[in-house]
């Protein structure tokens, strides 16, 4: 029936803009739909019009300005109408329809709100009920096959998948029943039987982000319910090129900063921080919840079995989470088995890199010919020597699908294995996933299972190598053939060693292993209501083993053959949880609820060996019992277990809409957590958020501007115990030996400083927000303005000693506060059937201030700088100031003779040489924090052919350059400085001093991806179903005014805007990738 | 349909039901309210803060003592040892609130103060009779952590005058008490204690338990330094107790025959000692300068597994052209202060069984079987030889950057791997016998000091040929046959010869900067590449940036 081969005459589903381009054509291609005689509910929208000779089309025109209502049809359609002649007051759509398509042969079926219009083709009479055979084909809008898609007899256990050519067969059904044919990311369809034996169905791709349902704590709602702030990145929205997963949704969502304390190193940790800093001290990064189990390790994840990232930004649906929420939630949520015949993908990807900016020491000729040490007849780029050429790193994922509608399985496999820039550093892992779904009882339970299990052998460098490569003498060699071992190994002080003997003469490995295991009971009670339980677990270990060779310089300088260390620790963490959730439509109202109780516990422990002087240099540390230290009573060994830590929890949310139009959304968490004190183990977290769907309003509905628009308010209380679990508890524990009585004991005494006080931080959080879609869904965004308040601080605050025994106590100690706005765009500029373009920005900014700080406390100083010499503390926490200004000596310019000269505390110079500075000179300058962090995406696809450039810019902050600060002056003798020292700063003879001289301006553009893809047609490619190659190139470019190696510095935490000696190198990254699918 | 429903409540109503009870639970750590079971664990907490006391005589303190003052530096070593002129600056007296040294020892001092508290809030609450002590043992305990705190506050007071005064741990964020307060609160502490503590019979091994003569020391030593303290010199008052501890009052004690008794591997049974840190291989070790004290290399020299760092020695004695320092001024020069034939002033040699010899590496250095050792820096292959001079050597000659050793500047900059002579105090076993090691106590007082006190408080009074009798009780044990070829007398015996003798036998006890100070030359005084500031607020330290960012209240000290 259908004319498949036509693509050019596909859907135009956003064409040019005029008044009837708000319609959905369809041209030349019919899609088969079948009358609905059933339908599952009226419509309640209530329409009214008048016609005496409107076209069809105007009249749908006109319906859909007023319901909102897509409406879908033929031209065929079209061209065979009739005028219309109606006068329609006040009726439901449904009844409004009936009478408007009653004279014309059309009939229409309703996916969502799209409404679907055919001509009536076949005629229902009979009588007789018969059980029948059917077959068919499911195809997509270009006439592609659609395997795996799901084929229902409506109201029975009936069903089945479609095969590799889109086909289906089923036996024996009622020649009235309904079909529901289902696929993933396109709109189900329901198609009564009507005694045909013969079915082409064709899918429309679920575009309509309205209807798109949205992860949120302990369930899901439609996008069009939501009244917070969440923000969804889905599997196609991930950076191409990255391998973990957040560095994968680096940029993409507003508010959201991610970092990784290494650079591309491929063991590098990373850090999150959304909304600016929401703690002192206590953890600040976002709970992560991998499929329903919070606190999940983002190592546990797979980048491919990612089916949706969902950011909860505000504490309105973070409050849920209550303790643990304060840095916003993080919902990953892996991809679902699919029912039907089994389909694998295959991912390869291979990556290389290079170094992007090297600092600028002097060359070997000139380190010499400035006096700065022997010339020792070697010209050494010691950079070069601690770095790798090009590494080369690869990873490989097969996922697998497959099952039938009451049990299905989906089940991944990787391996990586990767090598970082810095000699030393590299990564193998490998892995696996499982999960799987079965129902039984008709439906009524569902046992769904998630297992992933990832093993990460890890090479670590040391990253002091790169300082090292700094300050090495350049006429210095690396290699000594003259040496056992090869090298030139450096012994003697601890200033200055050889990094590349450094990194081969020791291993530093540790094997970590990641389970996450959860298995959810769900109870379908009715249609309306069911319930689940979630058991799961999460494991992880971590055993270091090390070793530093006979020949190391420290063995050396010891006169000890060896050192050898061997750690083994594992973690186990339990969860239960329970929920009932219920979910109803009556009329104009919805609710959406759910109840729940969960309770989590932590547990840790482990034990290491060490010993040295080892017999045989070879075996390293796997006899670790030879070394000689241990019959000398010099070994180390060590244990410990954790305290148990338990939390317990009791929450509850209720979504209520009316109309569609007006949304409230209520949560409420109780929680308990062991670490407390009695009386202060239990905090209530509520939220509570609006929404008003303007667009939904009639007045709206005829300004005709709007396709969605939606204002939200909310407010959430979430908390924060990230602390030491032994804070609230007086304990003792082992010191050192003492002489008593003559006999040689164990002293024991306090431990730490004890805190009965300790109550939990909470966050308070109010967000005002927008979200708005126009120009036919072509341009949608959203915006956002937050402002919060985190009170009962919690920070490891300096006390007075006495009364406490250390100089530390985790305390509650005052109050800070964030505000900022957010803001997302999003523009499907082109989208024709040959051209897509679609471009998105996002942007943030975010303001963070310490407000108070409790009794005496009246300010923390941080960011202690290290040594040589004692420079100070660079960041004070002082009440009514940033977070993010450095607290330093202003720069007043140079005496003649080279001399700082610094202001003092009334703004006058003077000589450091001539009197000492003081504190009271010191002041706030500056900021790191960038006014706005800006990311700009751009996606192209022309045909078989796809193009992804992606853009990040902060603007408008600073960076303490402490490369410069340590390097580029000539007062530093004995090692290797920056060319500056005898260029710029040739003519200063002081001592470095920690003032705003070494602070620069920031502000960048990044290149940060460019990615290119080929898709080859399906006929080329038999039997496979998919084929695609694609590249990307990272971190590309920066435009910068800065000096130093990276504007892009760890903002995150309270002393953001330092580049440190030992930066990793800044690398371009270059990946290659193949997926195929079969 | 309604059979599931119950089903599900039930189901629903087990798991809900299976914890809101939420008792933490510690694995490898005790409350002090399961903690005391027997003797053995009051000994274990009494001994508490004794550790943390040895801790703190070493290191930072120790640096602040004597690094400031004219026996001791850490010259710049080629490319080591600059640390962004941490040494220059209290070489100088150029220090700032910044310094790491300073903030360890505020810290340092205040966090023994309160962990002896602590301890005694524990002590205190139990009923001695349950483990078999008697009363008196308990007020002997409860004393020695009082005395304990008192020589914390003591050490204090020396550095940074009045601190914030706590009786008990109660109260916050306190500011500073005056000087004057902080003495008298010290005072009254060691006044009870020298009474209620136990006293030393004849015989008993020193092991690191304070008793009577331990609090009168350090009673004597607040005395002796009062006029620094708090502006009044108390020298009478000091003569008083000293007098008494020589005459055993406070318990039987004598000064060692020879002269290393009292630094030896078997000096807790020195007769000398009145408080010492014990310290043995492997358990509590006497160890923390090692590694800055000795030349990556001495290790040979040792003969030990033993890494070091090559940071400190003494002043140099002499120019680069090997003339006399203490032609052009008195303080410093230690190493030719000692007059030739004391059996100290010859190189460290281990002689077996615990037996050595000499208190200083100086000149040629070999292994024990005589074999040269090598240098690695300046002097890379060639043979190590430590001088009691500070230049750079190496650059002198044809094409260098000096022509003649005349030209030769010496300053703390100037350093060589080789600058300096070091000290051995502590004698270092050689690896075959390392069961010796660190088998040395760490003496923190000994009868040599109240002799010393007693002769500088007659000195003062007028006595100097008494003065001069005491010292050389004390001097005598250091020649052969006690036959000392330059006894202090009274006619002799003056201001500089006084100061030469305190640094003689007291050399790298880090005790020098309070010497100084008592003698009013620590910020007038002119010794090796250190010119006076003339500046007395520098007799002080300031008050650490990081304690006032602890304790808003703490006010610094003036001039800073």
């Amino acid at each position: 029936m259908n004319e498949l081969t036509d693509h050019k005459a596909g859907w135009r589903y956003f064409a040019p803009l005029k008044k009837d381009s708000l319609f959905i054509r369809l041209t030349g291609v019919f899609i088969l739909v079948f009358s609905l005689q059933t339908r599952a509910a009226s419509i309640y929208q209530k329409v009214n019009i008048s016609s005496d000779e409107s076209t069809l089309k105007e009249v749908f025109n006109e319906l859909r300005t007023q319901t909102g209502y897509d409406f879908i049809y033929t031209d065929e359609v079209i061209s065979n109408a009739k005028p219309v002649k109606v006068n329609i007051k006040n009726k439901n759509l449904d009844e409004a329809l009936n009478e408007i398509i009653g004279p014309q042969r059309l009939q229409y079926t309703i996916q969502n709100k799209t409404l679907i219009f055919t001509s009536k083709t076949g005629l229902p009479t009979s009588a007789a009920i018969l059980d029948i055979d059917i077959r068919g084909k499911v195809t997509d809008a270009k006439g592609g096959s659609l395997p795996g898609a799901t084929v229902r007899v409506k109201g029975t256990n009936k069903a089945v998948v479609t095969n590799a050519n889109g086909e289906f067969s089923l036996a024996g059904i009622n020649e009235n029943a309904i079909l529901t044919i289902s696929y993933t990311g396109y709109i189900a369809q329901e198609i009564p039987v009507n005694k045909r034996t013969s079915f082409n169905v064709m899918l429309i791709e679920d575009t309509a982000s309205l209807n798109e349902v949205v992860v949120v704590g302990y369930g899901s709602l439609d996008r069009k319910d939501l009244t917070s702030a969440v923000s969804t990145i889905q599997q196609k929205d991930l950076i191409a090129g990255a391998v973990s997963p957040l560095m994968a949704i680096q940029g993409k969502v507003p508010g959201l900063n991610i970092s990784s304390a290494n650079g591309t190193d491929p063991n590098s940790n990373m850090t999150l921080q959304l909304r600016g800093v929401n703690s002192v001290n206590a953890s600040q990064g976002p709970l992560v919840v991998i499929d329903g189990v919070p606190g999940g390790d983002i190592n546990s994840v797979v980048k491919e079995d990612i089916e949706s990232i969902n950011v909860l930004r505000d504490a309105s649906a973070a409050a849920i989470y209550g303790t643990r929420a304060s840095g916003g939630v993080i919902l990953i949520t892996t991809k679902k088995p699919v029912g039907g015949n089994t389909t694998i993908n295959f991912t390869s990807e291979l990556f290389t890199e290079t170094v992007r900016k090297r600092p600028e020491m002097l060359s070997g000729d000139e380190f010499v010919a400035n006096g700065l040490g022997t010339d020792l007849g070697h010209r050494t780029n010691w950079y070069d020597e601690v770095t790798n050429k090009n590494p080369f790193s690869q990873r490989y994922v097969v996922n697998m699908s497959g099952g039938t509608e009451n049990a299905n399985v989906y089940a991944t496999v990787f391996k990586r294995d990767a090598k970082g820039i810095a000699i030393g550093s590299g990564r193998g892992e490998i892995g696996g996933r499982f999960n799987s779904n079965f129902k039984f009882f008709n439906g009524v339970a569902e046992i769904a299972t998630n297992v992933s299990y990832n093993q990460i052998d890890a090479d670590y460098t040391d990253y002091n190598i790169f300082n090292m490569a700094l300050v090495l003498n350049p006429t210095e060699t690396p290699y000594n053939i003259n040496d056992v071992t090869g090298y030139n190994v450096l012994v003697g002080g601890y200033d200055y060693w050889n990094p590349v003997a450094e990194v081969a003469l020791r291993s530093d490995e540790k094997q970590f292993r990641y389970l996450l295991a959860n298995s959810t009971l769900k109870l379908n009670l009715s249609k309306d209501l069911f319930a689940t339980a979630t058991f799961g677990i999460k494991s992880n270990t971590e055993h270091l083993s090390f070793y530093r060779s006979a020949q190391h310089r420290e063995s050396r300088l010891n006169g000890v053959d060896g050192y050898g260390k061997q750690e083994f620790k594992r973690w186990e963490d339990r969860i239960f949880e329970s929920t009932l959730n219920y979910q109803k439509r009556f009329a104009e109202h919805q609710v959406n609820a759910v109840a729940g109780y969960s309770y989590q516990d932590f547990n840790g422990q482990g034990f290491n060996g060490s010993n040295s002087n080892f017999p045989v240099d070879g075996i390293g540390n796997n006899d670790l019992g030879t070394g000689t230290f241990l019959v000398d009573g010099r070994a180390g060994m060590g244990s410990f277990k954790e305290p148990w830590v338990k939390l317990a929890a009791f929450f509850g949310r209720v979504n209520y809409s009316f109309k569609d139009r007006y949304i409230v959304t209520a949560t409420v968490r109780h929680e308990g957590s062991s670490k407390f004190a009695p009386g202060n183990k239990w905090g209530t977290f509520p939220g509570i958020s609006l929404g008003w769907r303007l667009s939904e309003e009639s007045f709206m509905k005829n300004l005709n501007i709007f396709d969605d628009l939606k204002f939200r308010g909310g407010y959430g209380e979430t908390g924060n115990e990230g602390f030491n679990a032994n804070v609230a508890t007086r304990m003792y524990g082992a010191d050192t030996w003492f002489l008593a009585n003559g006999q040689w004991i164990r002293t024991y005494g306090v431990l730490h400083n004890q805190n009965q006080n300790i109550r939990w931080e909470v966050k308070k959080e109010y967000n005002i927000g927008m979200d708005f879609s126009l120009l036919n869904r072509k341009l949608t965004g959203r915006f956002d303005y937050y402002k919060r308040v985190i009170d009962d601080l919690i920070y490891n605050v300096s006390v007075s000693q006495p009364p406490a025994i250390y100089d530390k106590t985790t305390m509650n100690i005052g109050s800070m506060q964030n505000e900022g706005v957010e803001f997302e765009l999003n523009y499907n500029a082109v989208k024709t059937t040959d051209w897509n373009y679609t471009t998105t920005l996002v942007a943030s900014h975010n303001r963070s201030r310490l407000n108070s700080l409790s009794g005496n406390q009246t300010f923390a100083d941080r960011k202690g700088f290290p040594a040589p010499g004692s420079p100070g503390d660079a960041v004070r926490l002082y009440p009514g100031e940033d977070i993010g200004r450095f607290f330093i000596w202003q720069f007043a310019g140079f005496t003649p003779e080279g001399q700082w000269q610094l202001y003092d505390k009334d703004n006058v110079p003077f000589n450091v040489k001539e009197r000492n500075k003081t504190i009271a000179d010191k002041r706030f300058i500056g900021n790191a924090i960038p006014k706005i962090q800006l990311s700009w995406n751009h996606s192209l696809s022309f045909k078989n052919w796809d193009a992804g450039v992606f853009l990040r810019s902060w603007l408008n902050y600073d960076v303490f350059n402490m490369i410069n600060m340590y390097y580029s002056l000539p007062n530093v003798k004995g090692q290797n400085v920056l060319k500056d020292a005898y260029s710029k700063h040739k003519n200063i003879v002081g001592e470095k001093e920690l003032s705003d001289y070494w602070l620069e301006k920031g502000d960048f553009v990044k290149v940060d991806a460019v990615s290119l893809g080929y898709t080859f047609n399906k006929s080329l490619i038999k039997p496979l179903k998919n084929l695609r190659i694609y590249a990307s190139g990272r971190d590309l470019f920066v435009f910068t005014n800065y000096s130093g190696l990276d504007p892009e510095v760890n903002i995150n935490g309270l002393d953001p805007g330092f580049e440190e000696r030992n930066a990793y190198p800044k690398t371009r990254t270059f990946m290659l990738g193949l997926q195929a699918s079969f | 349909m309604k059979k599931i429903y119950i089903w599900a409540i039930v189901l629903i109503g087990i798991f809900q039901s299976s914890c809101t009870k939420l008792e933490p639970e510690f694995y490898s750590q005790v409350t002090p309210n399961n903690f005391f079971k027997s003797e053995k664990d009051v000994l274990a907490a009494l001994n508490r803060p004794f550790t943390h006391a040895r801790w703190y005589l070493g290191g930072d303190r120790w640096s602040l003592q004597e690094y400031t003052a004219d026996n001791f530096a850490i010259t710049t070593k080629g490319r080591h040892w600059y640390n962004g002129g941490t040494n220059e600056r209290f070489h100088y007296h150029k220090w700032t609130p910044q310094e790491g040294w300073i903030w360890e020892s505020w810290r340092g001092t205040l966090m023994g103060v309160a962990l002896a508290l602590d301890t005694k809030n524990d002590l205190e609450k139990l009923d001695y009779t349950r483990f078999a002590l008697t009363p008196q043992d308990k007020e002997a305990h409860l004393n020695q952590l009082n005395t304990l705190a008192a020589f914390f506050y003591l050490r204090g007071l020396d550095y940074f005058g009045g601190m914030p005064i706590f009786t008990s741990l109660e109260g916050e964020s306190l500011p500073r008490n005056t000087d004057v307060e902080l003495f008298n609160h010290i005072e009254g502490i060691l006044k009870e204690a020298m009474v209620k503590l136990k006293k030393k019979t004849a015989g008993e091994k020193e092991e690191g338990v304070l008793k009577q003569a331990a609090a009168a020391s350090m009673l004597a030593r607040l005395y002796f330094n009062a006029e620094a303290y708090i502006g009044k010199p108390m020298y009478n008052e000091c003569m008083t107790i000293v007098q008494a501890i020589v005459n055993n009052e406070y318990g039987a004690y004598a000064l060692d025959n020879s002269w290393n008794g009292a630094h030896g591997f078997t000096n807790d049974r020195s007769p000398e000692l009145i408080w010492s840190i014990p310290s043995q291989f492997n358990r509590l070790q006497y160890d923390w300068f090692y590694a800055d004290f000795y030349h990556y290399n001495s290790r040979q020299s040792f003969n030990v597994d033993l890494g070091a760092n090559n940071g400190a020695h003494l002043t140099p004695s002499r120019k680069p052209d090997g003339t006399l320092y203490a032609e052009s001024f008195h303080l410093g020069s230690p190493y030719e202060t000692f007059t030739d034939g004391d059996l100290r002033k010859v190189p460290y040699r281990y002689l077996g069984n615990g037996n050595y010899e000499g208190m200083f590496l100086i000149g040629a250095q070999t292994t024990p079987a005589g074999v040269a050792i090598k240098g690695g820096e300046e002097y890379k292959d060639q043979n190590l030889v430590f001088r009691d001079q500070v230049g750079r050597f190496s650059e002198v000659g044809p094409g260098k950057k000096y022509n003649s050793i005349a030209e030769l500047p010496s300053r703390i900059a100037d350093g060589e791997e080789n600058t300096g002579v070091r000290i051995v105090k502590v004698p270092i076993p050689p690896l075959s016998e390392n069961t010796l090691r660190w088998g040395a106590d760490n003496p923190v007082i000994r009868l040599a000091e109240i002799y010393y006190m007693l002769a500088e408080c007659k000195w003062r009074a007028g006595d100097k040929a008494a003065a001069a009798d005491l010292i050389n009780t004390v001097r005598k044990r250091n020649f052969a046959n006690q036959a000392d070829p330059n006894p202090a007398t009274a006619a002799n015996l003056d201001e500089r010869r006084f100061l030469d003798e305190w640094s003689i036998e007291f050399l790298a006890e880090g005790r020098r900067r309070t010497d100084l100070i008592r003698w009013k030359v620590f910020t007038t005084g002119t010794w090796w590449d250190h010119q006076p500031s003339n500046a007395s607020h520098l007799n002080r330290f300031p008050v650490p940036t990081q304690a006032i960012s602890g304790n808003n209240n703490l006010q610094q000290n003036p001039g800073y």
